[in-house]
């Protein structure tokens, strides 16, 4: 957290570690306003009382510096002097803060993604895409158009709709399912009656300029979209007095918190149901021995055969014989041979191998170091592991790590490969299975399966993918309670695939 | 998630039937109906926006129709639902189905997606069919000849294509009468063949009369122009039609 000082600079005092740091990204076109907000909120630094949304250049760059400070001179001058507003080239992410009076009560990130208003111009220049691809991360987009005053330049629809469309196109989404926030910027320069209807009623002034189609437009694209009326510098002469703006920005943080209390019902909801879990995991395992002894029972020379290794376990996760001694004193073995005769010729096999690759818990995690996750994950598949072997427990958290990068990796192509993705599910389920119930390991499991499952939109059950999701918000890190919200974020934003 | 396949639909017609404009009056002028849910029409890509953007140009009076305007390859266009209050997720539009427009002609191959689709939407220039001998003939011949080539269930008894076929009668806002006809007797005073072929192949079809521009453009100085905003009529019906076949389809 950061406070504000009677100097206008602000001192760090305590940051939250877990703090969750949600990003808005700022678009709009040449002459949208975007400048007209950034100096709004520099100007709203200097104030001391009130609520109100600021922002904070503790550590931004000088043209940033340079940048908020002239637009927010460009605002108070604005019926006396031309300001030049000193723009810089390139995106930039600053943190803007709420306070109420003296005390900061939220924060977040703006992410300024075309200060000069170029990729709007131009959309779908491979700069402009990999630009807007920036869309894809955002907790949410703030978009802001120029209110048209008559007999000025109407709002260009056409240049919406590519704007929108490269959006989408960037993001690979059918939609943007974040919050989105649609501003009409500068309506200070309206005639006030019309000014105060367009405030009282965004929405209902957005649609009579665009027209129902390109209102639509932005509806489809955006289905969590919420219109506002804006003015920067206000209607006092001499002095920026935004108007819209904190509750502009407000409505983000009110998104945001609406989305972590869901998240607080699936995390309540998912320790319910471990908790069920366990209990209910008892049941198939006596089930399991009991079918394995009727297996046993009934399968004639096979079942003797099997009764006669003392030396084994049954695995009721895996359903497979595992020698307990032979896991112990080494992990690797051949994959192609027979199961029967991999129990006892470990050693041989290691010794005939040694000079070609043999897959073991340390090539696997050699091959994960050296950035080839699905070779990792192919050596970790043939061993032949004990459950409760703690060479099990190292195979299945490099396993985890491997799982979760090879689906990073296979996700970011832009062609997914199927096979890739679904090795990804096959081996993660395995493992699942394995873990006890509340293991730290679930959670990247949990997160690798659901992230192949819905990236690749492979055909996996809706209630393993919704408890994947469940299991990475309540066990994983921040990292990946953040990546399993996003998952969620495009499970719900799939209207095909949405549970 | 389970191998749940977004709808598409095939948007197919003779040249001259009025698909560029149809698309261009869903995605740049559609206005709320009464008591009907709202959609709105999204191009997939830049391509398709700009093959629709370029259809019309502003003019002094209105909107002046641009003709020849090629289209991009593989085109697509998405329809979303909208709805006047937000979910309990706070969405408010959710996607329905993807719209693609085929330029398939009689001896062509079939649309690549058509054995995938939802719904088949076949367009005639009615007002064009009317005026000229030749045009229907061709337009009649197109149409018998792309009704046989739609996919049928194997084994089923006639009729058997079981896709829904919404045939849509276009430019009816150039004939007078238009509002007073009936539509299927519109298509089959065309010849009985039309109906005839509908029978004989479709389970499931319904014939629909759609203005894309609202009223019939008039000749400005060599340009065909819609006075005032474009306000296209009966352009959803079809959509809906197809789209309310398939749920009941899934609910049964």
């Amino acid at each position: 957290m950061r406070r504000l000082t009677s100097s206008g600079s602000h001192r760090a005092i305590a940051p939250g570690a877990d703090e969750r740091r949600r990003t808005i990204l700022l678009w709009g076109a040449a002459d949208s306003g975007k400048s007209g907000l950034i100096g709004a909120l520099r100007s709203e630094g200097t104030k001391t009382v009130g609520d109100r949304w600021t922002v904070d250049l503790t550590d931004a760059s000088p043209d940033v510096v340079a940048y908020a400070d002239s637009a927010s001179l460009a605002l108070r001058l604005r019926d006396v002097k031309q300001t030049p507003i000193r723009r810089p080239e390139r995106a930039f992410t600053i943190p803007v803060r709420r306070y109420a009076g003296r005390t900061m009560t939220a924060a977040a990130d703006l992410t300024v993604l075309d200060p000069c208003g170029e990729l709007a111009a131009e959309p779908t220049t491979p700069a402009a895409r990999r630009a807007i691809a920036a869309a894809r991360t955002a907790d949410g987009i703030l978009w802001l158009l120029e209110a048209p005053v008559a007999g000025g330049r109407p709002l260009d629809r056409f240049a919406i709709l590519r704007q929108l469309v490269a959006i989408l196109d960037a993001a690979s989404a059918t939609e943007i399912a974040v919050p989105v926030a649609v501003a009409l910027t500068k309506v200070d320069r309206l005639p006030s009656a019309e000014m105060k209807q367009l405030l009282d009623a965004p929405e209902r002034a957005l649609r009579a300029i665009l027209g129902d189609a390109a209102f639509g437009w932005l509806l489809a694209a955006f289905p969590r979209l919420r219109c506002f009326g804006l003015t920067a510098a206000g209607t006092v002469r001499n002095v920026a007095r935004p108007v819209g703006l904190t509750t502009l920005v407000d409505w983000f943080a009110d998104e945001w918190r609406r989305e972590e209390e869901a998240a607080d019902t699936a995390r309540t909801r998912a320790r319910r149901s471990a908790r069920v879990a366990r209990v209910r995991r008892r049941a198939p395992l006596a089930a399991t021995l009991t079918a394995a002894a009727a297996v046993i029972a009934f399968a004639g020379v096979a079942a003797a055969r099997l009764l006669s290794q003392r030396t084994t376990t049954w695995n009721s996760s895996a359903g497979t014989l595992v020698p307990q001694a032979t896991a112990s004193r080494d992990a690797r073995v051949d994959s192609t041979r027979p199961d029967s005769a991999k129990t006892d010729s470990v050693k041989v096999d290691s010794m005939r191998h040694d000079s070609v690759h043999t897959p073991s818990i340390a090539s696997a995690a050699s091959a994960l170091e050296r950035g080839d996750p699905i070779g990792a994950m192919r050596d970790l598949s043939s061993l032949r592991l004990a459950d409760s072997s703690a060479q099990r427990y190292a195979a299945d958290s490099i396993l985890a790590a491997a799982a979760v990068r090879g689906a990073e990796d296979a996700l970011a192509l832009p062609n997914p490969p199927i096979d890739v993705l679904e090795s990804i599910v096959a081996a993660t389920t395995g493992a699942i299975a394995r873990a006890h119930p509340g293991t730290p390991v679930l959670a990247p499991l949990s997160l690798a399966r659901a992230a192949a499952c819905i990236g690749g939109r492979l055909s996996c059950p809706a209630d393993q993918v919704r408890e994947d999701l469940a299991w990475a918000l309540l066990l994983g890190t921040v990292t990946e309670q953040d990546q399993a919200r996003r998952l969620r974020d495009a499970l719900v934003g799939d209207p095909v695939r949405a549970p | 998630m389970h191998n749940e396949r977004r709808r598409s639909i095939i948007l197919w017609g003779p040249p001259g039937s009025g698909k560029s404009l149809y698309l261009a009056s869903l995605v740049m002028w559609l206005t709320r109906e009464p008591n009907e849910r709202p959609f709105a029409v999204l191009p997939a890509s830049d391509a398709a926006a700009a093959w629709v953007a370029r259809r019309s140009i502003p003019h002094p009076d209105g909107v002046a129709l641009v003709g020849g305007v090629e289209p991009p390859a593989d085109s697509l266009f998405r329809i979303y639902s909208i709805s006047g209050s937000a979910d309990e997720l706070g969405r408010r539009s959710a996607l329905v189905a993807d719209l693609y427009p085929s330029e398939a002609a009689a001896g062509d191959p079939s649309p690549p997606r058509l054995a995938d689709a939802s719904g088949v939407m076949l367009l005639l220039p009615a007002a064009a069919m009317a005026a000229s001998a030749e045009v229907r003939d061709a337009c009649v011949s197109w149409f018998t000849t792309t009704l046989a080539r739609l996919p049928e269930e194997a084994g089923a008894a006639p009729p058997a294509v079981s896709l829904p076929v919404a045939v849509c009668l276009t430019q009816t806002d150039e004939v007078p009468d238009a509002g007073r006809r009936d539509a299927t007797e519109w298509l089959e005073s065309f010849g009985a063949e039309t109906l005839r072929a509908l029978r004989a192949h479709c389970a499931h079809f319904s014939v629909f009369k759609v203005s894309s521009t609202g009223r019939a453009p008039r000749q400005r100085g060599g340009l065909d122009v819609v006075i005032g905003t474009p306000e296209p009529r009966g352009v959803l019906a079809p959509i809906r039609w197809i789209l309310a076949d398939r749920a009941a389809e899934v609910a049964a």
